[in-house]
């Protein structure tokens, strides 16, 4: 049903008046429950990556825990202020995205002699923190 | 203008769906307002036939699926020859991966095209073809990837990069990735995961080459037979555990995104398009025409509001710093794909290119200086020798290796021709169809340019064909479904854009051209098993091999000689810098006293070299390519007889792939 209703807005996308659709642009975001469920998942990836790498670290699943939080949530942290409403692009550049800041900050602490995997991972957490709870800020403000 | 439309801008669906393109135009209309084609209302979407039919092809997929992982039990690799891995694989195996490919051209024929059993299809023939030898082999395949080991291993150890030791730390982005993910993961080395890496970056280039083809056609046949095509024809083998086959993956990103939403507007190219074609026109009526061709106004336009552009300018950016930051040939293909399409006004902003070379040469010369400085010359050197790079590239891989080896080079050849010939035939196929394909095009040409500049060491050729093989493989498939393009029959503002998009009305496909799509599919397939695995003999690492490098590492000092007999040894995962590698084939000279057995030469070598000690190794990859470059089989055999009745080298680790032979210094001196 979600499926047909996309491909039916997509269809009146294409037939949108020009005027229309700018009209339609300016108004504020449209509040549904995926958007509660990106900042919520990159919330709960980083309360999971902190505890297999600060508490847990010997459990079975902390690698693909950590791939996980490393593969998505810095992109995702970013992507979803970008409004694109196609899924497939927004999970690509999360992807593209995470892994580019995940290897700026580690080459910046590489190059300024401060390596140390521990220290890139709390900087990506705190980014990723941040990133979330503006987007719950967003949200929440145009809500009310 | 008042719009038509209802007042909360919704359209009710209907039961009924576009054949061609998926779309579910409003329950009254009789022509699909996107693609144009004409609305059979007898297709209902979930009958009981339909439903029937894409069962029995779900069972077909998954039977094959099942017989193939079955049978690859049987598998005995010490029995392969220089054909590679289709001299070991079971019948039922490569019947499997036919049976597969046949469902998925039936399935693509459906009246009703039903794209998830599509995607299962491609998803299965993805695992079955890029999995295969993760699953039969003991160890990651090719010896660079230990190589890609060692360098992420000296980042974990060093917490640094150093630009002198290798070429590689003058890229180094995709290293300090890996060696974070490697250790904040918990792993000892990337061999862990990296064996899987065909799998999941051909997984990963399934989206972008989706999105890359639905902004040239609506017809989701074309767009599906082309995937297919792409992964039946990927033979190159650059998606190991590399940069390059990392940054692949993101260069069909920026392109997937500046297709979608950066063409160029109509309304933009039309102002000065007039007067200049009039212009050109006095000069002669074909340039005219070429120029007219050349700057028509794009179809298939993906709205997209200015914020979101600008975020997506800005993520092109930042994706393209880390190709700049991680490899040294990706960021060139992308510059010049960028620059085709933004000179002949395919899509804006104008600054792209201008900015992504600024990046690349601020690397070149800040950051990678120590490698600049060294082969500053023999880049230099390779532009404009198009002779030079033909020979490196072809003509010397032909000609070298024994028959079997030279039989695959020229299978290779011959694929490469056939799917080129297949794409060219489409592309003109569309082109007086009525098309305009400038972009894709522009495209698939380029790449070509990058030969005049390097010969890459031998490869350029290759990577051009990887680089160009997403847009041969769509016009290959277009091949098969190009169909006038016509004015649409229901003209609104949207479907005028789009007149050049008109498909063929009844949407169906004739039994010829079916028949042919199996066939091509079928001979590609075949031909993808001799071309990706038709140096597998050499490119499988097992574990007594790997079990001989690691007593290697532990027994040699610090500081020793590391020497291997032939190329393709499976080393420097560790201690890169520690230890001072040398392969005797490298050397003419010691490649000779190699092949004649003549240890004397060997020894002066390793005499003059004075490193405390020495260590040789001979490995079943070393063997295998010997073998491969036309030598006689046992002669590395011999070569160790040698060795032993030389009295200059000792046997100190001996098993069924390995030998570690130690050097003794002459007391004497």
């Amino acid at each position: 049903m979600a499926r047909k209703l996309k491909r039916l807005r997509n269809y009146s996308e294409a037939l949108l008046p020009a005027e229309h659709r700018a009209q339609r642009d300016k108004l504020p975001l449209r509040i549904s429950w995926s958007t509660w469920l990106y900042p919520t998942m990159i919330i709960l990836s980083i309360v999971a990556a902190s505890l297999v790498t600060f508490v847990f670290s010997g459990i079975v699943v902390r690698p693909f825990l950590l791939m996980w939080f490393l593969f998505v949530c810095p992109g995702m942290t970013v992507v979803r202020f970008f409004q694109l409403n196609e899924v497939v692009i927004e999970w690509l550049l999360a992807f593209a995205l995470s892994i580019a800041l995940d290897t700026f900050i580690a080459g910046i602490l590489l190059y300024a002699g401060w390596w140390s995997p521990i220290h890139i991972l709390v900087i990506l957490i705190g980014f990723c923190l941040i990133g979330a709870i503006m987007q719950f800020v967003v949200i929440y403000s145009s809500s009310i | 203008m008042k719009s038509t439309l209802p007042a909360n801008n919704r359209i009710p669906a209907s039961s009924i769906r576009c054949v061609t393109c998926n779309a579910i135009p409003p329950s009254s209309a009789n022509f699909c307002g996107i693609c144009g084609a004409k609305l059979d209302k007898r297709v209902k979407a979930w009958s009981i036939g339909s439903i029937l039919y894409k069962s029995v092809l779900v069972l077909l997929s998954l039977t094959a699926f099942v017989l193939w992982f079955l049978s690859l039990r049987y598998v005995n690799l010490q029995h392969m020859t220089d054909l590679g891995l289709v001299s070991v694989l079971p019948a039922p195996s490569i019947f499997a991966l036919i049976m597969l490919v046949v469902s998925f051209c039936m399935a693509l024929h459906q009246k009703k095209l039903f794209e998830p059993l599509l995607l299962l299809h491609l998803l299965l023939l993805i695992f079955m073809l890029y999995g295969v030898t993760t699953l039969v082999e003991q160890q990651p395949r090719f010896s660079i990837v230990y190589q890609h080991a060692g360098i992420t291993e000296f980042i974990m150890r060093t917490g640094t990069v150093d630009p002198y030791l290798e070429a590689y730390f003058n890229w180094p982005g995709f290293f300090i990735f890996s060696a974070f993910l490697t250790r904040i993961a918990g792993y000892h080395d990337i061999l862990g995961y990296a064996t899987w890496a065909p799998v999941y970056f051909n997984l990963f280039y399934l989206a972008p080459l989706y999105i890359i083809f639905t902004t040239a056609t609506t017809d989701k046949r074309i767009i599906w037979l082309g995937l297919c095509f792409f992964y039946l024809t990927n033979w190159i083998a650059q998606d190991y555990y590399s940069p390059q086959g990392l940054n692949f993956l993101l260069y069909l990103l920026v392109l997937a995104i500046l297709l979608k939403w950066f063409k160029r507007q109509a309304s933009v190219t039309s102002r000065q398009q007039p007067t200049m074609r009039r212009r050109l026109g006095r000069l002669s009526p074909f340039i005219g025409s070429i120029y007219e061709w050349l700057t028509a106004p794009d179809t298939l336009l993906t709205p997209v509001k200015p914020r979101q552009r600008r975020t997506l300018l800005a993520s092109i950016v930042v994706i393209f710093a880390f190709m700049v930051f991680s490899h040294p040939l990706t960021p060139f293909f992308t510059i010049a794909a960028v620059t085709a399409l933004v000179v002949f006004g395919r899509i804006t902003p104008r600054w792209l290119p201008v900015l992504m070379s600024a990046m690349t040469v601020a690397w070149a010369v800040f950051m990678a200086r120590p490698y600049l400085a060294g082969h500053l010359a023999a880049i230099l050197s390779d532009i404009g020798q198009l002779g030079r790079a033909v020979t490196s590239n072809v003509t010397s891989r032909v000609v070298a290796g024994n028959p079997e080896h030279i039989l695959i080079s020229e299978i290779r050849i011959v694929m490469t021709c056939i799917i080129w010939s297949l794409a060219c035939a489409g592309a003109i196929l569309r082109l007086r169809q009525g098309y305009r394909d400038v972009n894709y095009i522009l495209l698939a040409i380029v790449p070509f340019s990058m030969i005049l500049i390097q010969s890459y060491g031998g490869e350029m050729l290759l990577r051009i064909y990887f680089f160009t093989l997403p847009i041969m493989a769509f016009f290959a498939a277009a091949l098969f479904y190009a169909t006038p393009a016509k004015e649409l029959l229901v003209p609104t503002k949207m479907t005028s854009m789009l007149r050049a998009e008109g498909r063929a009305l009844t949407g169906t496909t004739s039994l010829l051209v079916k028949v042919m799509i199996g066939v091509v599919s079928v001979v590609l397939l075949v031909g993808f098993l001799f071309t990706r695995y038709g140096n597998e003999r050499v490119d499988y690492v097992t574990n007594a091999e790997l079990a001989g490098i690691r007593h290697l590492y532990s027994i040699a000092p610090t500081g020793s000689l590391l020497l291997a007999g032939w190329d393709e040894t499976s080393w420097q995962f560790q201690g890169i810098e520690q230890y001072r590698y040398y392969v005797l084939s490298d050397d003419t000279d010691l490649s000779h006293a190699l092949i004649t057995k003549n240890v004397a030469p060997i020894v002066q070598f390793i005499e003059s070299s004075k490193t405390p000690k020495t260590y040789l190794i001979l490995t079943r990859s070393q063997k295998a390519m010997a073998q491969r470059d036309g030598l006689p089989p046992d002669t590395l055999d011999q070569f160790e007889h040698a060795l032993l009745t030389s009295r200059k080298f000792v046997l100190v680790y001996n098993n069924i792939d390995a030998q570690i032979f130690l050097f003794i210094r002459s007391t004497g001196k």
